[in-house]
């Protein structure tokens, strides 16, 4: 539960990195690796939601069905 | 033109399509095959009217203007899906337990019902949203004059008619899909389910020109990566202070935009849904994004310098002979508009028909709100010319500011605006003592700040702000010029409106809540939004109306009584053809059921419950229950009392009847024992006077000692005489008497007794009448008591009869059922007032004759009543006339 909560505040700080790339000059990021990052990021928030999502139980109630996420029409 | 009219035609038939789809959902829904339309995926399809014309067009523009800006744009609201578990479970949450309609509709709810507080909210969003709506023409039109101009190589001319046709065709699928419930806070099935394809037909419009554009033009993965470090930004770079405060907007826009909180929160069937989305919408976002920069890379390569990067999307594929996939980024686009379009005129409508139109329309009734038919029609007309208000605002924009503005800047704009209403949202949600000022405080600073600093400046100058203001500040003074508040400049114009806003909205909203108390209403609206999750449980997933009329159920119970509460929804719900027991709650039942209740708790107090489960909840149900709980146990105690105080007084009267009788069987019991002792003593007295004579007396003649024997016999016998009497009499009394039944013929038992009883000891002569013929009836029954009685009454007839030449006629009647015999003799008869008493015991007519102890018509009675029959006194014109009546029963059941 706590994971939940610390998780949007994880990604928030993951996309907030490219705040501290140098604009100018030598070392900055190149724009594909900069895409790159930013969709692997987006891509373990996504999969980190995911697992969350199927794990968290809400106090006083039963765990989601374990077909529920996957039961899509 | 033949692209054009193609493109006409296929934009025609999809709008049919999407007029079938939503039409298809609606009939289902209505059938109550909501499973799957009601499933996790569509909820989250949904969620992508965040997308809109926007992004599907403009952010392409925007990464070929502003470089990875436009990421910002997504990555605001993933993070907030992300914070499903602590934010948006709460928001949904309070949504459905509070019934919350629209944003205004929240924060007002949540500060106290305040209407001064929703009607500003709705002003903000209407600003808000016109714009927008405006931009969703635009691009449309946009679009189309890209085909135009492609075809024939001149522009299209009559843009306005087409955007004037677009928005009549929106607000009309929108009124008929939107407003087709009746029930106000019913879900739109048919809409939502429109909503998803189209947020399908986007997503497979923007992957296949991103696929085609990555693998079709750029030659594989690798080198489109390749493409894109060569290009133009080939480098990280942003705006440092754009990526965060845009991440931050678009965060807070997600939350506040009308039509984002009707399908986040409003439209939310079912919580567990949000579990699915809380990762599924990112994923959708992550990527509607994906092929965002490649697009921009080629287009910006391909297209010719100063070709509108907006249009990429669309411009890229026909430069390229893709007309197909033209097409369907054309249909993408278009659907991107019209979704929003038609989501953002039902939030609208919901916010402006409630909270503005309604109380206005309110007040000038005279009558008030009291009828409630009549209020019904009335918010859906309201509803309805909202919708189409709304719609033809946007339309106006959109002719006067004609276009110009780059696309996204004008979505940033708006988002800023909404944006204000955040503090007051999430204040109200997490912190119990924000007061309904400090929220209108907050919203006022944070609005007018938006305004003048963001809004009117985004005219251009000299449209609605003189170009001295925004040179030189308002009033001259130049700490207040709109792009440099305080002498800060050099930020960038929307990053510099969004930091003062919200800090003067923060600012305000703080400070005025700090110093402010809140009513009682808010108290109660604080701690039930704050605590949601103490205060509701469980998660309902029945539809409101069910849930309503089980509310009333449970409500009805506790006051009228399981049963009758019961019969009585039953009985309506027979009426109005529902099925199951629940009957929808109409107006006609409100009132009934109102009526019902009022019978028991008064008509205030019930008028008042069935307004609070139907209306609006400015108490919760829980409270009302906890009401109505006392005041059924008040009833059912006072009506415990009442019946304890029914039954002691019955009891009472029961002991005071037992009382008299049992002073009246002591009386009875007295006398008697004062008549047996006085008969008893009398031939007790005779018998010790001559056996002392006897005694005592030497020489005494023998007649005479012959005589005083004899006289103390005669008193013995009869002293016996009495006793056998009364053990008789107790015997036939008590019912122990065991009848001897056996058969004989009437005339047997009258022989007998007339041969016993005829000839007195005297010697006396009664003459005695009988028709003998007449007695031949055989009876079953016990002919020996039957003759005791017979002898007692000839006896009687013997002894009392004063006539000179006593006679006794014997009579048999044989009726219907009985048989009737009378005794009737030709002496003076019975004085009537000594009637009523011969049958009593020890009761004699007279003492000239005692010859018995009176016991003897008390012992006839009581035999007859054991043989079935009765004797009684029957008054004659001559003589005494005793009838002794058989029941026929008893002769025939011998035969």
């Amino acid at each position: 539960m706590d994971a939940a909560r610390v998780a949007p505040a994880l990604a928030l700080i993951l996309w907030s990195i490219p705040m501290l790339w140098p604009q100018t000059g030598e070392g900055t990021v190149s724009s594909a690796s900069a895409l790159i990052y930013i969709f692997a990021v987006w891509a373990g928030v996504i999969l980190l939601t995911w697992g969350l999502s199927r794990f968290l139980v809400e106090p006083g109630e039963t765990a989601p069905a374990d077909d529920g996420p996957d039961r899509l029409p | 033109m033949s692209t054009l009219n193609l493109l006409v035609l296929v934009s025609m038939a999809y709008v049919m399509f999407l007029f079938i789809v939503a039409f298809v959902a609606d009939r289902l829904a209505m059938q109550g095959k909501k499973a799957w339309l009601r499933s996790p995926l569509i909820y989250t399809l949904s969620l992508s009217i965040y997308c809109t014309a926007w992004t599907f067009y403009g952010a392409v523009g925007s990464a070929a203007r502003n470089g990875f800006e436009y990421l910002t744009i997504y990555l605001g609201p993933t993070l907030v899906m992300v914070s499903w578990w602590w934010l948006l479970r709460k928001l949904i949450r309070i949504g459905r337990t509070q019934k919350i309609t629209s944003i205004a509709d929240l924060i007002s709810s949540r500060y106290g019902k305040s209407s001064l507080l929703a009607a500003g909210v709705t002003i903000l969003a209407v600003i808000g949203t016109t714009p927008y709506l405006a931009l969703q023409l635009q691009s449309v039109t946009l679009s189309f004059a890209v085909f135009a101009t492609q075809a024939d190589g001149t522009p299209l001319e009559n843009q306005n008619t087409l955007a004037l046709w677009l928005s009549l065709g929106l607000a009309l699928f929108t009124v008929l899909f939107g407003t087709r419930n009746l029930d106000v806070k019913e879900r739109h099935d048919g809409v939502v389910m429109a909503i998803a394809v189209e947020a399908v037909v986007k997503l497979v419009a923007l992957l296949s020109v991103g696929i085609f554009v990555v693998w079709g033009v750029s030659g594989g993965l690798s080198n489109a990566l390749t493409a894109i470090d060569a290009s133009e930004f080939g480098h990280w770079h942003t705006d440092r202070s754009r990526w965060a405060g845009l991440i931050f907007l678009s965060a807070a826009a997600f939350l506040c935009l009308p039509r984002t909180f009707q399908v986040l929160v409003v439209e939310n069937d079912d919580e567990s849904h949000l579990r699915t989305a809380s990762w599924a919408f990112p994923l959708y976002l992550g990527l509607i994004s994906l092929f965002v920069v490649p697009i921009a890379v080629v287009g910006l390569e391909v297209m010719p310098d100063g070709s509108n990067p907006d249009l990429f999307v669309l411009t890229v594929p026909l430069a390229l002979g893709e007309n197909g996939l033209a097409m369907l980024s054309f249909l993408g686009g278009f659907s991107s508009a019209t979704s929003m379009v038609i989501v953002a005129a039902i939030a609208m409508s919901t916010m402006v028909s409630n909270h503005i139109v309604m109380p206005i329309w309110l007040q000038l009734r005279p009558s008030g709100a009291s009828v409630s038919g009549d209020v019904r029609a009335a918010v859906l007309l309201a509803r309805r010319i909202s919708i189409v208000g709304v719609v033809m605002l946007g339309y106006l924009y959109f002719r006067l500011s004609s276009g110009g503005e780059a696309l996204a800047s004008i979505g940033l704009v708006a988002f800023c605006g909404l944006a204000q209403v955040l503090p007051a949202m999430l204040g109200g949600m997490f912190w119990r003592g924000a007061t309904r000022l400090g929220a209108f405080a907050g919203l006022t600073a944070g609005f007018a700040t938006w305004l003048y600093t963001l809004y009117l400046p985004s005219f251009g100058a000299g449209t609605i702000l003189p170009l001295s203001v925004i040179e030189h500040g308002i009033f001259g003074l130049t700490w207040l010029k709109p792009d440099a508040l305080f002498g800060i400049s050099g930020l960038d114009q929307l990053m510099h409106a969004l930091l003062w806003s919200m800090l003067f909205n923060v600012a305000a909203f703080v400070t005025v809540s700090l110093v402010t108390f809140p009513s009682p209403l808010e108290r109660l609206q604080a701690a039930q939004f704050v605590n949601i999750f103490e205060h509701s449980a469980s998660t309902r997933s029945w539809s409101r109306s069910s849930a309503q009329a089980e509310d009333l159920m449970v409500m009805a119970q506790r006051i009228l009584g399981a049963t009758e509460a019961q019969a009585l929804f039953s009985r309506y719900a027979r009426t109005q053809g529902a099925r199951g027991n629940l009957p929808d709650p109409t107006p006609e039942f409100l009132e009934v059921l109102e009526r019902e209740l009022g019978s028991s708790v008064g008509a205030a107090t019930a008028h008042a419950m069935v307004g609070q489960i139907t209306g609006g909840m400015a108490v919760s149900v829980e409270d009302l229950m906890a009401v109505a709980d006392e005041t059924a146990q008040m009833l059912e105690y006072s009506a415990r009392l009442k019946e304890q105080s029914e039954e002691l007084s019955r009891t009472a009267l029961e002991l005071r009847n037992a009382n008299q009788k049992l002073t009246r069987l002591s009386i009875q019991k007295d006398a008697f024992l004062s008549q047996i002792s006085h008969e008893l003593r009398t031939p007790m007295t005779s018998i010790r006077a001559f056996s002392e004579i006897l005694r005592d007396t030497d020489q005494m003649q023998p007649e005479d000692q012959s005589r005083y024997a004899s006289i103390i016999h005669d008193e013995a016998q009869r002293l016996t005489r009495l006793l056998d009497d009364l053990l008789d009499l107790s015997v036939v009394e008590n019912g122990q008497v065991n009848l001897n039944l056996r058969d004989g013929t009437l005339r047997d038992a009258l022989d007998r007794a007339v041969s016993s009883a005829g000839i007195g000891e005297d010697g006396g002569k009664l003459a005695i009448e009988r028709d003998t013929a007449k007695e031949e009836i055989v009876l079953h029954t016990d002919m020996d008591r039957l003759s005791q009685v017979f002898i007692n009454l000839i006896a009687n007839a013997r002894k009392y009869c004063d006539a000179k030449s006593p006679r006794l006629v014997i009579r048999v009647m044989q009726e219907a059922d009985r048989v009737v015999i009378d005794f009737q003799d030709n002496g003076t008869g019975i004085a009537p007032e000594a009637v009523d008493m011969i049958f009593e015991k020890f009761a004699r007519v007279s003492d000239q004759k005692a010859g018995g102890a009176g016991l003897g018509l008390a012992i006839c009675r009581q035999v007859m009543t054991r043989l079935g029959g009765s004797v009684d006194y029957v008054p004659a014109s001559r003589g005494a006339n005793f009838r002794v009546v058989l029941p026929y029963r008893t002769a025939m059941a011998a035969q």
